[in-house]
């Protein structure tokens, strides 16, 4: 069984007046100590997706499951011994931690609400995981803005796994961090699900980190998944026009490796009634894609597309 | 050659609690792009905002030569610098939503541009407007004109963004991470057309960045900047494609890059990291980049490495791996 298993997942809500259908029938499922990336540009519904699967958004329909248990309409009260086992790590690591706590009222704070009232027992937890994700001990007195961006990364990645979970929901964790201090990130990631067994939903914009760090990728497009596959086909053999146009749009770090200029077209927010949702900017839709949405199809081992191609 | 665009000597730029830029020199051929690449905080967006002459009063900005063409831009009355800002040398930010006006049409913002500095009339300025958002690929341009900014997306935005800084052909257009905002299928569309513009107008391109696969595919030469100071310059063809850089802190910037066309995985292999952070350099003496350095040795901390030309065409700021006889 896998660790969680989200089944045609709906996101709705209406802004200035408009619905907008933010994710639109995702099926995904994340397996122990597996690692899977979500890939889109912005605006795609990623993140969305990622606060859905922890009830930070309300689903508008589909079913989440943990282990088994449908989560998806538990009260906040029945809900919270699951949320201690998911936890998530955001972006913007600033605007995600109280400034006027200290990052070990912080940590505490966790510790206590999920119900550890033994306040030695939290003091050996709080030593352990600062230890654990790179920082020094004396971190625990200071304030948020006294660290750098990658430190305060790393205090993000601490409250995540202050409570011992199992599934960590990363949106874009390294993208406001400069290159040298990604890499520090990713690695001290890559520890921390091997010493703790983590699995990890990875959601990025950025095709190189995701290479790199995903057993499995979904590839999203407006609200919907368009390829899923194993990492190594994913790269190897991209399916969809979608995943062919962003990965060639990445600028290679070899000079001689002319980019292709994408022949895709720049954003168009045309209706999306019926049809296939990226027709208007796919250089090969043909007359099938105006009329009908495809569905995601095994295409190969692990290797599903939702394209008529 | 014929002589620069853009001359900078010496530039240094101190706010009251820090020094943010320290003795840097750079200039920028026509027709040419140079990249000027760092990580956030070694003052490569002070420098491109000192340019403009931009930073706010209590900058102090010194130069023993900062010239666009024949202007000394430091010495420029700011009547003067109405004159060459938007019309000799024009900029693009990073945000484009915060950089257009919010309750103008498209149209009246780059007209306002073409009456100022070209004195076109109200008609011609808006057919050239028009023509303009066709030259950045605007689809309808006629209708874009009476849009207002929030009703395009990210890459329209930024297309309107280089529309009005290119509208007078600009000597010099500084584009400061013009593409980090956007998704990376606009990124290199938005890319590909500064670059054809400046060929096409032959204008002297600065391109700030922290994007080393950006710099890899659209600049001629690059200058590297660690804690305010320039530790390496070279060309794009020195760096990606030959020997590499020497430097170790550009060297470790290219080791660390996740590359999409490598075959690196996290269950195989560990990214190589530059350890610490750039607030390390702080208040010490010596080398910036020392404390973070797997190559430093003790006399990295007492002086300042000088940048020395380890080519015509190379500038290296580390005596310890620079490899030609004029060592410091």
């Amino acid at each position: 069984m896998s660790l969680l298993s989200v089944e045609n997942l709906q996101v709705r809500y209406r802004s200035a007046g408009r619905e907008v259908h933010a994710v639109n029938g995702v099926d995904l499922h994340i397996d122990a100590g597996e690692t899977v990336g979500l890939v889109g540009e912005s605006g795609c519904g990623k993140s969305t997706l990622g606060k859905t699967i922890l009830r930070l958004t309300p689903a508008s329909g589909g079913d989440i499951r943990l282990d088994g248990t449908p989560i998806t309409h538990l009260s906040q009260r029945a809900l919270r011994p699951y949320r201690r086992r998911m936890q998530m790590v955001f972006q913007d690591p600033y605007g995600s931690l109280n400034p006027r706590q200290t990052v070990g009222t912080l940590l505490d704070t966790a510790l206590k609400v999920h119900g550890q009232r033994d306040a030695a027992e939290r003091q050996r937890r709080l030593a352990d995981i600062v230890a654990r994700v790179g920082l020094p001990a004396a971190a625990l007195g200071r304030y948020p803005h006294e660290f750098s961006g990658g430190q305060r990364q790393r205090i993000g990645i601490a409250r995540a796994l202050v409570l011992a979970p199992e599934l960590i929901i990363c949106d874009e964790p390294v993208s406001a961090l400069d290159v040298s201090i990604q890499a520090q990130i990713l690695n001290l990631l890559a520890e921390l699900k091997q010493g703790l067994g983590l699995s990890y939903l990875f959601i990025s914009h950025d095709l190189s980190v995701v290479r790199y760090f995903a057993d499995r990728v979904l590839v999203m497009y407006q609200g919907r998944i368009v390829e899923s596959a194993d990492h190594a086909s994913l790269w190897r053999a991209p399916r969809h026009p979608y995943t062919r146009a962003l990965i060639a749009a990445v600028p290679s770090l070899d000079p001689e490796r002319r980019r292709r200029v994408v022949p895709i077209h720049d954003a168009a927010r045309t209706a999306t009634a019926g049809g296939c949702a990226f027709r208007a900017r796919c250089p090969e839709a043909h007359a099938r894609c105006e009329t009908e949405a495809p569905a995601l199809r095994l295409t190969g081992p692990q290797h599903h597309v939702a394209c008529h191609l | 050659m014929t002589s620069p665009v853009l001359q900078v000597e010496q530039l240094r730029i101190g706010f009251p609690r820090h020094q943010a830029v320290h003795e840097l020199s750079f200039t920028v051929g026509a027709g040419e792009t140079l990249a000027l690449v760092g990580e956030s905080g070694c003052g490569k967006s002070a420098t491109a905002l000192s340019l403009m002459r931009l930073l706010a009063p209590e900058a102090q900005v010194q130069a023993r030569r900062m010239t666009l063409g024949d202007t000394d831009l430091l010495a420029a009355s700011p009547r003067q610098l109405r004159q060459v800002r938007g019309k000799r040398m024009a900029m693009v930010f990073q945000e484009p939503m915060s950089s257009l006006n919010p309750v103008m049409t498209i149209g009246r913002q780059i007209t306002e541009v073409l009456r100022r500095h070209e004195r076109l009339g109200a008609k011609a300025a808006r057919t050239r407007a028009e023509e303009l958002l066709e030259l950045v690929r605007i689809p309808e341009p006629r209708r874009c004109c009476d849009e207002y900014p929030h009703r395009l997306s990210g890459g329209m935005r930024q297309r309107v963004m280089i529309a009005m800084a290119v509208a007078c052909q600009p000597q010099l257009l500084i584009a400061d991470e013009p593409t980090t905002a956007l998704d990376v299928t606009i990124q290199a569309q938005v890319l590909e057309l500064l670059d054809s513009l400046r060929r096409q107008l032959s204008m002297g391109l600065l391109l700030i960045t922290h994007d080393l696969g950006v710099v890899a595919q659209w600049a001629d030469r690059v200058a590297v900047m660690y804690a305010g100071r320039l530790v390496e310059q070279g060309t794009a063809q020195q760096f990606f494609v030959g020997s590499g850089p020497r430097h170790p802190y550009t060297r470790g910037l290219l080791q660390s890059t996740v590359r999409l066309d490598g075959d690196q995985h996290y269950r195989n292999s560990r990214l190589q990291e530059i350890p610490g952070s750039i607030d390390s350099a702080l208040g010490e003496p010596g080398c910036s980049f020392a404390p973070r350095c797997p190559d430093s040795r003790p006399a990295c901390r007492l002086a300042v490495p000088p940048l020395l030309a380890e080519r015509p065409d190379w500038l290296l700021a580390c005596p310890v791996t620079a490899t030609t006889g004029c060592r410091a």
